[in-house]
Parts: structure tokens; C-alpha cells; sequence
């Protein structure tokens, strides 16, 4: 029933998605795939093993999205899909600047600075009236959605705290006030959201939010933060399982790792902003049960029901990168080795990925939504965001460890 | 204990195991040697279900990656971790081709088997841990509950805790079943980490015996915990084993 419905939602890009799985590279890819899938587990220990350096792998995912970018003109980052360059993503392009900002602390790399700065001004560019950014991907005539506009608020802040230019925390200051005027009265954000849904992800916007409200002062961003956390830890089940987690309305009994990860993370983050311990505890206790799950299996399934069953047979690559991500974050706070411990074997799995994928220009150092990759999130695609948070996971690795 | 008592209590105690032929095995029946003892009973239980597991996992490279591996690791092996030849016989090997089956459950019962020694068995779930009168005890090289789960010998290292061998009896959680006796395990002159992960396995598995004797013996006061107590240590990335070799080599 639910491959009915995504195939009717899907329809217009079946027959050209079809026939570029028959383009010679597009070909390869998939047999690599099937190959790999039938083969089993082949990551462990991945990155060593085959010599490779973080920040070799680091630089071929930079080098991805560097083309994303100049493919898609605008200044914005988009997404490869079989058949074609997508157009700029507002949201995901909001938050890979900060990301290409530390790449260029780290690199010295002044061309990435340039890039993160144009990444910004487009997005100032298309800032709707009421102080919001459209939803899904430029042009695309969606009216401003809470989500998407609190991750481009991530990268106006990182670009105002780079160059102290007023113009960027001017405009995160109208998209923040825009979010915290359309909240509901239970802190969720269901009116101004993606099928007005009332999700718990959310609190991946109360982050960039409460980071504004430590540079501006301004309460109503914390109280608005407090809101939704408070929200969401009313939304968690004593196992640490989030209901409404997921960004469909067909699977929300069973999210994605992806929208699982940006509630974790959203906690985690608002927490230290706010030093509110209870956010911090809400997230551990959950990622807790996805560091037992990503140790004892081959690969994180994409999706988790509510006793942490696993639901899909595939994994959701930017899932894995995000969860990694956590686990360092919560190593930062409490210094336990085993979360670096996971999250080098999902760097492995990652790195293995992107190897296994990298065919051709246009796909060459970028990440697959899925793997195997047409496992059912982000089918035969190459989503800029699984990309984005893989290069933030590398570098976690690098700052917690000595490997280059 | 006298002669007759050593060979009574003999016969109420059992391996189970999924490969008889594995260091683990051998260890312990040295270990049960030593105190006068010797286990008449092997349960073997047939890895059918375990070569479906990994053939499932690996499908394509099974015979590559998982089963001429295992094969080399196992066959015919007649030696302990500490390599002593071991040639003590088994009087009565019993096939099962389930651990968690009615059929192990229904041989448990049979023989009066009061103590079922896990030498790398699996997981046993309800039907055999309630089992009544079964005491079922497995060798852990790690301090319960502060090391739970994998790799503790290593991870032990690495955190520069102490390596203790622990006997528990087995419940419903992995590791959380009450201590019966622990033992520190010094790690002089280990060179490499599988050179220590050895010695301590010889060392907690070879306790099992004494464990029973000072059970029988009513001496024994088991320390339970709360299941939720401690850490669950997981497989050690090859970053962290790195770091423990060099430990190991200072």
C-alpha cells in the first residue's frame, strides 16, 4: 500500500529515473550495489585497512559538493539524482555553511570560505517577506515552513559570527521572530510545517535558535525553545523511543534514523545553549538504545519501531553520519570512549559507501541517500545533506582522535 | 571430597558448547582437572543455525569471509589458551540441534544435569535459564558489572583498570547474572593484545571448577547487581586495539 502511494506521489520522475538506471555509470553503480548487498559486510575496519585518510575522504566529499554547487549556479547547493542536477535546497544549504566555514579553518582553504559566503547571500536572496524560506527546493512555490527556515538560520548565524556582517544576523533575526510567532500553544510547530505536521525534529530548529538567542539576549527565542523541548521530552517513551518523529505520514510508526538523529541532536545542542540537563539526559537515553543497536548489527536499519525493532533492509546513509555526529557530541560531554568507538565503525561504513559509489564526475566523493541505494530513503540518489554530515562526522573524528 | 563425591558430582556437570574442538573447551577441562574434577557430559550443539546466520549475513563471500576462516581457526584444535596438549575424554557427547530447544531442554532433564557450563554455546534464552535446579555458569574476563558484554579484556587495558576473571551463573540479561567468584588476572609480559586476551581466558575459565567445588561446599556467597548497573563494552575498533598494543608493548 505504502509503495503505491510513494510510486502515485513519485510519478512524474518513474520514467526518467527508469531509464537512467541504464546509463552506462548509473549501471555500474547499481550492479556495484547489488554485488556489495549479496557479498555482505565488507566495511569493517574499512578506512585502515585501505590506507585511506580522513582527510582524504573529507576532500572528495568537499569536492562533491564544490560541484554541486557550481552545477546548480545559484549559489545554492542541491542534490544529484540519476538523470539530473536538482536545483538549490534552501534548507540543506543553510546549514552545509557552517560546515564549509570549519573546512576552511582547517584547510586554510579560502575558496571554501567564498563558497559558504555565497551559499549565504543566495539564501538571502530568496528570504520570503514574512521572514521564512520555502520549503524543498528553490522555486519550487512552497510557502515557508518552521523546519527548513531554522536550518538556514544555522548558516546566517555561522556566516554573521565569520564576518561580523550585521546583514546576516538582521535576517536570522526576522526568520527567528517569524518561527517563534508561528509555535503552537503545546510548543510544537504544526501550522507552518511540512503537511502541517506536529513533529519532534523540530527541536533541530530550537538549536540554531537558542544560539541566537546567546548572541541577541532575546527571551522569547529561549522560552520558545523550552517550549518545544519540553514538547518533545513528552513525546519520548520510557525506552527513549520519539512518537512523531518521522517526516511522512504513512511511516511515523516506525522513523527514519535521519529524523530520529535531528531530534537527538536538536536536544543535545538546545540543551548546552539552554544548560537544560534534562534535554541532554532525553537525548542520551535515546541514543544509548542506537549505539547498542549500531554495535550489534552489520548496518543501522533506516527505520525503528517503537520498541527499536528494526523496519527497512536497507540503511539510511545520512542517518548513520548524524548518529556518529551524536555520539561524539556525547563523548564531548562525558568522555566515554565507546561512542568515538561507534562512531568510527559508522565512519567505516560510510567511507565504504562513498568508494562504492563514487562513479563518474557528478557522483565521485558524494554520498548515496540509501544503502544499498535503492533502499527506500532518497532511492538512486545522491542527497547533498548525507554528503554534508558525513564531512561533519569525519571531522568530529579528527578533532577526538589522532587520525588524519 | 572424597573419590566417590568427585565422581558424583562429575556427572552432574555438562559442557555446552558449539564447537568441541575450540581453546575454551580445553582450558576448562584443564581447569576442572585440577580441582578433581571431570565433567562427563558435552552437549554439542550443532551451528546449523549459526552458518544460516552468517550465510544470510554474507550470502555471496560466505565461504571467504566466515567459513574457511572458522575452519582454520578450529579444526581438530587439541590445545588450550595457555597450548597445552589436552587429551582428557569426554565420557558422553550429545548432539542438539538447537541450543534454546525442547530437545536440550528434555536432555538437561534426563541426565540431572545440575551444572551446564557455557564454553561459547550462544545465548540461552527462557526455556533453558528456567530450567529448575539448573545452574547454568559462564567464565567472563572482565569485572562484572563495571565490564560487560565484549571485548572487556581489551577495553580493561586500554581504560588501565585491572583485568579480573569472573565466574557468574547466567539469567536473562547478558552479564547480569549474580558473581559467584572473581579474580584479578595479571597481564606480565603480554606482548601482544591477543597474547593477553588468551591468558585471561585461560585464567577465568579454568576458575569454573574451583567455583563449583566452593558452591558444593556451601562457602559461596554470590554478589548480585542491578541489571542496569555498569557498562556494555562492544567489539573494539582497530583504533582503540592500536592504542592497547602499544600499552601492552611500554
Amino acid at each position: 500500500m505504502n509503495t503505491i502511494k510513494l510510486i502515485k506521489n513519485h510519478k512524474n520522475k518513474l520514467i526518467p529515473i527508469f531509464f537512467s538506471c541504464f546509463k552506462p555509470l548509473n549501471f555500474i553503480v547499481l550492479l556495484r550495489n547489488f554485488l556489495s548487498f549479496l557479498s555482505g559486510p565488507k566495511w569493517e575496519d574499512y578506512i585502515n585497512k585501505n590506507n585511506l585518510t580522513y582527510n582524504s575522504l573529507i576532500k572528495k566529499g568537499i569536492s562533491w559538493i564544490k560541484s554541486s554547487q557550481d552545477k546548480v549556479g545559484s549559489g545554492g547547493v542541491g542534490c544529484y539524482e540519476f538523470y539530473r542536477w536538482t536545483k538549490g535546497y534552501p534548507e540543506v544549504t543553510g546549514y552545509i555553511i557552517p560546515t564549509f566555514f570549519e573546512c576552511f579553518k582547517i584547510y586554510d582553504d579560502i575558496d571554501l570560505k567564498n563558497r559558504a559566503i555565497r551559499m549565504t547571500d543566495w539564501e538571502l536572496s530568496i528570504q520570503n517577506l514574512d521572514g521564512g524560506w520555502e520549503g524543498q527546493y528553490e522555486g519550487d512555490g512552497k510557502p515557508s515552513i518552521v523546519f527548513n527556515t531554522g536550518q538556514v538560520l544555522r548558516g546566517l548565524i555561522s556566516s554573521f559570527k565569520e564576518t561580523k556582517d550585521k546583514k546576516y544576523l538582521n535576517s536570522a533575526i526576522k526568520a527567528a521572530d517569524w518561527i517563534v510567532k508561528n509555535q503552537d500553544k503545546d510548543g510544537s510547530w504544526s501550522s507552518a510545517n511540512f503537511k502541517k505536521m506536529k513533529r519532534v525534529y523540530d527541536t533541530y530548529v530550537t538549536a540554531p535558535l537558542s544560539e541566537l538567542y546567546l548572541i541577541t539576549k532575546n527571551e522569547s527565542y529561549a522560552k520558545s525553545c523550552r517550549k518545544n523541548c519540553d514538547f518533545v521530552l513528552s513525546q519520548q517513551n520510557k525506552n527513549g523511543w520519539f512518537n512523531n518523529a518521522d517526516n511522512t505520514l504513512l511511516n511515523n510508526d516506525a522513523p527514519v534514523l535521519h529524523t530520529i538523529s535531528y531530534t537527538i541532536d536538536g536536544l543535545i545542542e538546545t540543551g548546552l545553549n539552554l544548560n537544560e540537563d534534562k534535554y541532554i539526559s532525553s537525548a542520551k537515553l535515546a541514543a544509548n538504545f542506537l549505539l547498542h543497536k549500531s554495535e550489534i548489527t552489520n548496518f543501522m536499519p533506516a527505520r525503528f519501531d517503537k520498541k527499536w525493532r528494526k523496519k527497512s533492509n536497507y540503511s539510511c546513509l545520512t542517518g548513520n553520519a548524524q548518529l556518529g555526529i551524536i555520539f561524539l557530541r556525547l563523548y564531548e560531554i562525558n568522555n566515554d570512549v565507546r561512542y568515538i568507538n561507534a562512531a568510527l565503525k559508522l565512519a567505516d561504513f560510510l567511507a565504504y559507501t562513498q568508494k562504492l559509489n563514487s562513479i563518474g564526475k557528478f557522483r565521485n566523493g558524494g554520498i548515496t541517500g540509501s544503502y544499498p541505494i535503492w533502499g527506500m530513503y532518497c532511492p538512486l540518489k545522491y542527497p547533498s545533506w548525507a554528503t554534508k554530515y558525513y564531512i561533519d562526522l569525519l571531522i568530529l573524528i579528527k578533532k577526538h582522535t589522532d587520525l588524519d | 571430597m572424597t573419590k566417590l563425591e568427585q565422581d558424583e558430582l562429575s556427572s552432574k556437570i555438562a559442557y555446552i558448547t558449539i564447537n568441541p574442538s575450540g581453546n575454551f573447551l580445553k582450558s576448562a577441562q584443564l581447569g576442572f582437572e585440577a580441582v578433581g574434577l571431570k565433567p562427563k557430559y558435552l552437549i554439542y550443539v550443532k551451528p546449523t543455525d549459526r552458518l544460516k546466520k552468517e550465510f544470510k549475513k554474507y550470502r555471496l563471500s560466505f565461504f571467504t569471509k566466515f567459513l574457511f576462516p572458522q575452519f582454520k581457526k578450529f579444526f581438530r584444535n587439541k590445545k588450550s589458551f595457555s597450548n597445552e596438549e589436552v587429551d582428557i575424554k569426554i565420557e558422553n557427547n550429545i548432539i542438539v540441534s538447537k541450543l534454546n530447544s525442547q530437545n536440550t531442554v528434555d536432555i538437561i532433564n534426563n541426565l540431572g544435569i545440575k551444572y551446564l557450563i557455557n564454553c561459547g554455546a550462544g545465548i540461552f534464552r527462557k526455556k533453558i535459564i528456567e530450567i529448575p535446579e539448573l545452574i547454568i555458569l559462564n567464565a567472563h574476563a572482565g569485572k562484572l558489572p563495571s565490564y560487560k558484554n565484549m571485548n572487556v579484556v581489551e577495553w580493561a587495558i586500554f581504560n588501565e583498570d585491572k583485568v579480573y576473571g569472573t565466574v557468574h551463573q547466567i539469567d536473562f540479561g547478558i552479564d547480569t547474572g549474580p558473581t559467584w567468584i572473581e579474580k584479578e588476572i595479571i597481564m606480565d609480559k603480554k606482548t601482544s593484545l591477543l597474547d593477553a586476551r588468551e591468558h585471561a581466558f585461560d585464567v577465568v575459565i579454568k576458575m569454573v571448577g574451583k567455583a563449583i567445588l566452593i558452591h558444593e561446599e556451601g562457602k559461596l556467597k554470590p554478589i548480585s547487581y542491578n541489571p542496569s548497573e555498569g557498562k556494555k563494552w562492544y567489539r573494539m575498533h582497530s583504533y582503540f586495539q592500536n592504542r592497547v598494543e602499544k600499552k601492552l608493548n611500554k
